[in-house]
């Protein structure tokens, strides 16, 4: 928390709401409606905190400037905003921090209860000075769609082709370019990156180091070598820089063929299935039609960017359990385990939306009969969903809200220190 | 940590040492945490004969500079690095600009978020 609070205090510049008349109301997400990630403002940065328990964190975004000396600026996801990592879905606690992130990212849908500071919406012209320079400190930090390097290119098509390395004591720097997999004339920009002793090379099942590259003659152990444009994916950081560079990035992982991608795609996703299966799936309500003496029907609209198997948990007659949960996601009532006040009841019917699926949405719609509805499963809020196939575990303390009213329960103040 | 590290603490090298908080931040790295750190030689490397208590590596070095700074002192916490080593700056993060930071600094209080 306390990093967190120290990259807040270093946007205090930057607070206030506004600088735009009505009539020039810039896009935010709606509740109840996927945004398009056209309209989303896209960079680049580290991830240098995280607050995982409240899906908020802090990213150094790269700008033109000095690197190093870029505040960390907060950021906070979208309740169905998509966080991947190693080309598969990831929680933010999954993501080592100094990994270097896309993001893709809106205004604050509701200024009133951003979990992050509300900054102009210019923010991300102005020059932050001290050399730092323009598009630091965005005022879109809430975020649809955060994504490590492997997992860029492989949404975008893009491969890095490694033009040449050169080695000094098991580190050096490799020249390498990021260019579509198919190919293609347009111009690309050769990038020098660094490596050391501690980056991990895949190859099929194995993880190898430099020093196996060296003693197996694909890498010199001193001095240049071409690679002749081989084609791989990269895992990419960022550390401080030697030599007055300003912004140089680390290769952390090279991943050399498909099977080791995969492997690493494949692991990747079984940690986020138990994740979801013990915290239940997100989703939010399009419609509750009431009934008597507590019944309701309510149709949901399950969030995307998971593993198909959690979905196809979701079948036509099974049981389920439907829990309100904040922005955040997180529970509410969960002294006794999310269950304990969840709505129960049948799934009605499985719907598979017509049309293109937007960025955030499953397209997998849920009818859900419960004969208790209770406060907090409404139209454009958001729940959590459980087949009853699903274990029923008890989320720890921070994942929770006892009194989902009281701020100070989210984010504690001072207070929380004794007084000497 | 590893041996590694211990071994570029060497007798006569040029050594780097910066003032830095309990929390091992160092101040005033805004240029780099080498900028107004103490510069000057390792005259001695001296190894405990005994197991050294848990936190400590059991080496001390002697350090001859021409100019301390503020934060050097009997029990408190420096950083110390051999020339050998990279001269990099810390990202923001990790260091404190002002010599006497206020509580603020290093913990914001919720009045940095905006009132509506």
């Amino acid at each position: 928390m306390t990093r967190f609070l120290f990259a807040l205090g270093s946007s205090i510049l930057f607070l206030g709401y506004g600088g735009v008349t009505a009539a020039e109301e810039p896009f935010r997400p709606e509740a109840g409606k996927f945004p398009p990630l056209q309209k989303a403002h896209a960079y680049r940065g580290e991830l240098v905190f995280v607050d995982h328990a409240n899906r908020r964190g802090s990213l150094r975004v790269q700008g033109s400037g000095i690197f190093f000396r870029n505040d960390p600026h907060p950021f906070a996801m979208l309740p169905y905003g998509i966080v991947r990592y190693r080309g598969a879905p990831a929680d933010l606690r999954d993501i080592p921090l100094g990994t270097v992130m896309h993001v893709h990212a809106f205004l604050p849908p509701d200024p009133k209860t951003s979990a992050v500071p509300v900054l102009p919406v210019d923010s991300g012209k102005q020059d932050a000075n001290h050399n730092r320079g323009a598009g630091i400190f965005p005022a879109e930090n809430h975020v649809i769609l955060l994504e490590d390097e492997p997992s860029h290119c492989q949404r975008e098509g893009l491969t890095w082709k490694l033009k040449e390395v050169e080695v000094k004591s098991n580190a050096g720097l490799i020249i390498a370019t990021r260019e579509p997999e198919k190919g293609g004339d347009a111009p690309v920009a050769e990038e020098k990156l660094t490596f050391d002793a501690a980056t991990r090379v895949w190859r099929r099942r194995e993880c190898l180091g430099v020093e196996d590259l060296i003693a197996e003659g694909a890498w010199p152990a001193e001095g240049k070598k071409s690679l002749n444009g081989q084609s791989v994916l990269l895992g990419i950081t960022w550390r401080p820089t030697p030599d007055g560079v300003f912004t140089r990035f680390h290769i952390s992982d090279i991943w050399l063929d498909a099977a080791a991608m995969q492997r690493a795609v494949h692991n990747q996703t079984e940690t986020h299935k138990a994740f979801i299966r013990s915290r239940w799936m997100p989703a939010w309500i399009d419609q509750v039609e009431y009934g008597q003496f507590g019944r309701a029907t309510v149709t949901a609209t399950l969030f995307g960017g998971m593993d198909s198997s959690l979905y196809a948990d979701f079948t036509k007659g099974s049981s389920a359990l439907m829990n309100p949960v904040a922005n955040t996601l997180k529970h509410t009532h969960g002294a006794y385990g999310p269950a304990h006040m969840a709505s129960k009841g049948p799934i009605l019917e499985v719907i598979k939306l017509p049309g293109e699926v937007p960025l955030g949405s499953s397209g997998i719609q849920i009818r859900f009969e419960t004969d208790l509805i209770i406060e907090g499963i409404r139209p454009a809020r958001v729940v959590r969903v459980r087949p009853g196939s699903w274990p029923q575990v008890q989320v720890p303390r921070e994942e929770y809200l006892n009194d989902g009213a009281n701020t100070e329960e989210r984010f504690p103040t001072p207070a929380i220190f004794p007084k000497y | 940590m590893d041996d590694a590290l211990y071994a570029d603490f060497k007798k006569g090298i040029e050594g780097v040492m910066a003032a830095a908080e309990n929390t091992l931040k160092p101040w005033s790295g805004f240029v780099s945490s080498s900028h107004i750190a103490s510069k000057g030689t390792i005259l001695d490397v001296a190894k405990t004969e005994a197991k050294p208590p848990l936190g400590s590596s059991g080496i001390q070095i002697r350090f001859e500079t021409d100019l301390i700074i503020e934060g050097i002192r009997p029990g408190r916490i420096v950083r110390v690095r051999p020339a050998s080593w990279p001269h990099v700056a810390a990202p923001r993060e990790e260091y404190l600009i002002d010599p006497r930071p206020g509580f603020d600094d290093r913990f914001p209080t919720p009045a940095i978020f905006p009132k509506y």
